[in-house]
């Protein structure tokens, strides 16, 4: 007879197992030479007395502590071969990488042992080649990374234009057409990643300041009858109109300035003198 | 510490002074091998129990221990009669120096309990009060001479064996995960996508004839998206991920049928098809054969566009214990043709070196084939070492060749990426603080884009209970998209709940561009509604702070999860 049914036997004949027979624990380990030979195996460390295939095996001694989902995965289903064959304790042991080796070894950066599903958000797209701004952060994954089969995940770093082309020839048709005035590039100093409109032009206020102040929010067709292309560090004057909303008649106007040298009753000559540029 | 152990730790830690960076899965920190599990390998090694030494340590009254964990329960040294403070299904709160953990009581004797919890150690202490009752004495053990006489007895006449077979095959699932999922987004001034989602897997271990199968699969609808939204999808989609049926091995060999997966074939994804193998010399070698076709990279419906053919061999070499150190060598060479590109020969190979606490995995791809002739798709170097129990360092280093796409993705002016990229990371634990720091870059070599991330952590652990943490991090970012992000996180596990509040805010300085700031709120929360149901809800929310140009835009993300393990 085997040493572990000696073991079992002895155990039911003194009553060593469930419940009521806690009291009767015997205080110290069966010697090794009482159970007629080489005793190591507990089998109460695996096996119950409720049933004998009601196994299972104390798996923390093994440096991989079974947690979460782990609990309940059938040994078979991670020792194909046999129980006494060490494997892996790295997730590649046991687990076939969906990411096809693109994404390296370390799963637990992404993935828990609760469930497979991956806890990698905006929060830590940040961490990548391309953060994930304004609205960028707020749409599903499947959005931009559209491949199921091998969930590669890795991508060229774009530029705005390789995604929104079509929006950039859509303002075609709007106040400022950017393909017009080749502004294709550099998105983001006037637009944020939350919308296109309203946009910023932060240059803007070196010539006229719209940023703040009275002019603040005011699209740019309300001033510009034209949108030309500038130079930088240029201002042009000849497409604006300030009397589109300034309505006043010059006879209004001329009495205003009576004791102002140089004063015309055009829109450039206003602009001469109201620049708003925020500067004192 | 011996000095074999010293070594190899050494040597270990020297592989980590490398650098990588993984995009994706590197932000986060390494999963430490816990305390708790080195002690309950102590346990398990050690001549001489750690609760007989425990036992001379304490010898008050007013607190008991565990004296015995098996997989299932946890037996305590104190019972009704000794003042255990709890009845049955009650939770008895463990201590462990400054670890707390909870069990819940099943039984309680006159002098004994048990309870089931998990990350209980064998020493784990526990208060008691006062006796209630006077203490039955607790019956002497047998003496040696009672024990051989009944042992004489019982060999006498030996109880005849049971005839063991295990469970008799059958056609029932050994195991089954199930997800249900629904996630809403929404942004002010935009539109709304809404999201259901049911993943499932189930696993047949025990079939009959010995065979074992495994299928997993992906039900996803989309009951609502902006009609702006890139690119049009599909509305209702049903992806079978795998679905396998595996021989059983005779004499080593098996095969596999269906939409299969090999195992040891680096770079190699799922096919249509079917594959062979042969383990010998006591399964420290595996050489397989494989052949099939590649199923659709968007929604896998099984496709004849994409084929390939192959061979893959496996050597792992090992030692008897788990804790001795071990290589794996895998390699695939294989014939595959894809529809964008001629065929091409293609060969992958992957070195996996774990020692003590210190692994290294080195993969490499390639293939020949192209116009271009022969062409390195990608290297792999990930090290990882615990120098001592405090320290972690991480680093790793990679390049990838643009060919390893088959999908041209929104806004991708070529198939995948070209780039070149490296992290490291440094982990230090003493007591409650817990300090890291990380580094991160990559160059996209297609576009030339760089971007770059350092940052550190502090976070206080365990002060909440087990397993909690507070961090506060900060992240300066430099490269095409310059900004920094400061975050303060709070992760605390009460019962058999788990509590994630996240609060960051990131700046964007763009050449140029005016300084933008956004606030993000993360709040997520998982319940343990019993041993086979788990519940998620998470919810994410950003905006940016007022500043000058309105509206403030906000959004927000919603998720709730129902998941099933059995």
């Amino acid at each position: 007879m085997s040493p572990r049914w000696m073991l079992a036997a002895l155990g039911i004949a003194v009553g060593v197992g469930a419940g009521a027979q806690q009291a009767l624990l015997p205080s110290r380990p069966l010697s090794a030479d009482l159970l007629g030979g080489d005793s190591t195996t507990q089998c109460e460390r695996c096996h119950n007395t409720r049933s004998f295939h009601q196994a299972s095996f104390p798996h923390d001694g093994t440096g991989f502590p079974l947690r979460e989902a782990h609990r309940k995965v059938a040994c078979k289903g991670c020792h194909r071969d046999d129980y006494s064959t060490p494997i892996q304790r790295a997730c590649s042991g046991c687990h076939r990488d969906p990411h096809a080796g693109s994404l390296g070894f370390r799963c637990e950066g992404c993935h828990d042992e609760a469930n497979w599903k991956s806890r990698f958000d905006a929060d830590a797209h940040r961490g990548t080649n391309f953060p994930l701004v304004g609205r960028h952060a707020l749409l599903p994954c499947q959005e931009c990374h559209a491949e199921t089969r091998e969930r590669r995940l890795v991508r060229t770093t774009v530029s705005c234009l390789d995604c929104h082309v079509a929006d950039v020839v859509r303002t075609s048709t709007s106040g400022v057409d950017h393909v017009r005035l080749d502004l294709k590039e550099r998105c983001s100093t006037c637009h944020d990643g939350w919308r296109w409109s309203p946009a910023r032009f932060p240059q803007h206020d070196v010539c006229f300041q719209i940023s703040a102040g009275p002019h603040a929010r005011i699209a740019c067709r309300s001033c510009h009858t034209t949108i030309p292309q500038v130079p930088p560090g240029s201002c042009v004057r000849a497409s604006t109109s300030c009397t589109g909303c300034h309505t006043h008649t010059c006879t209004t106007s001329d009495a205003q300035h009576v004791n102002v040298p140089g004063y015309v009753c055009n829109d450039a000559s206003c602009y001469s003198c109201h620049r708003l540029t925020g500067q004192p | 510490m011996k000095r074999g152990a010293f070594a190899s730790r050494l040597l270990g830690g020297l592989l980590a002074l490398g650098v990588s960076l993984e995009p994706g899965a590197s932000h986060a920190r390494p999963q430490r091998p816990p305390k708790r599990e080195a002690a309950k390998r102590e346990v398990a090694e050690e001549p001489r129990p750690r609760s007989e030494r425990r036992d001379a340590k304490f010898s008050n009254d007013s607190s008991g221990h565990v004296v015995f964990v098996t997989s299932e329960h946890a037996y305590l040294n104190r019972g009704r009669a000794n003042g255990l403070p709890v009845e049955l299904g009650n939770t008895l709160v463990l201590t462990r120096g400054k670890i707390q953990t909870r069990c819940r009581v099943e039984f309680v004797g006159d002098n004994t309990a048990t309870c089931v919890g998990e990350g209980v150690a064998v020493g784990d202490r526990f208060d008691v009060g006062q006796p209630r009752t006077q203490a039955k004495p607790v019956a002497p053990p047998l003496s040696e001479p009672e024990l051989r006489r009944r042992l004489a007895v019982l060999r006498s006449k030996p109880p005849p064996l049971v005839n063991f077979q295990g469970e008799a095959p059958n056609l029932a699932w050994s195991g089954a995960t199930a997800v249900l999922q629904d996630s809403f987004w929404r942004v002010a001034g935009g539109g709304a996508f809404h999201q259901e989602q049911l993943q499932a897997s189930l696993r047949f271990d025990n079939l009959p004839l010995g065979f074992r199968g495994l299928a997993d699969f992906d039900v996803l609808v989309w009951s609502q998206r902006p009609s702006t939204s890139r690119p049009t999808r599909t509305l209702a989609s049903f992806i079978l991920t795998t679905a396998e049926l595996r021989s059983p091995e005779d004499h080593g060999f098996s095969f596999t049928l269906g939409r299969t997966w090999p195992t040891y074939a680096p770079g190699m994804t799922k096919i249509d098809g079917v594959t062979a193998s042969w383990q010998f010399d006591d399964h420290r070698r595996e050489l397989g054969i494989f052949s099939g076709f590649l199923p659709d990279p968007l929604n896998q419906f099984p496709t004849t566009r994409q084929a390939t053919a192959g061979a893959y061999f496996m050597q792992h070499w090992r030692g008897q214990r788990n804790r001795d150190p071990m290589a794996l060598w895998e390699s695939r060479l294989a014939w595959v043709t894809k529809p964008f590109a001629p065929p091409r020969l293609e060969l992958g190979s992957g070195l996996h070196l774990m020692a003590d606490q210190s692994s290294a995995n080195l993969q490499v791809l390639g293939g020949v084939g192209d116009p271009s002739g022969a062409q390195l798709d990608g290297v792999w170097l990930d090290l990882r070492t615990r120098l001592f129990d405090a320290l972690t360092l991480h680093g790793g280093a990679r390049y990838q060749r643009g060919y390893l796409g088959d999908v041209l993705e929104l806004g991708d002016p070529v198939r995948g990426a070209h780039s070149v990229s490296a992290d490291t990371g440094v982990f230090l634990d003493v007591g409650h603080l817990s300090l890291s720091s990380y580094a991160r870059a990559v160059r996209d070599l297609d576009t030339s884009l760089e971007q770059a991330q350092f940052g550190g952590e502090l976070a206080l652990v365990h002060l909440f209970g087990a397993g909690s943490r507070l961090g506060l991090g900060e992240q300066e970012e430099r490269g095409w998209l310059p900004g920094r992000t400061a975050y303060l996180q709070l992760v605390i596990h009460p019962g058999s709940t788990t509590w994630v509040v996240r609060a960051s805010a990131s700046q964007l300085r763009g050449p140029g561009a005016l300084p933008e700031v956004e606030a993000g709120l993360y709040l997520s929360g998982q319940v343990r509604l019993s041993d086979v149901f788990w519940l998620r809800l998470t919810g994410l929310g950003r905006g940016d702070v007022p500043r000058a140009l309105p509206p403030r835009p906000w959004g927000y993300q919603l998720t709730a999860s129902l998941g099933a393990t059995l």
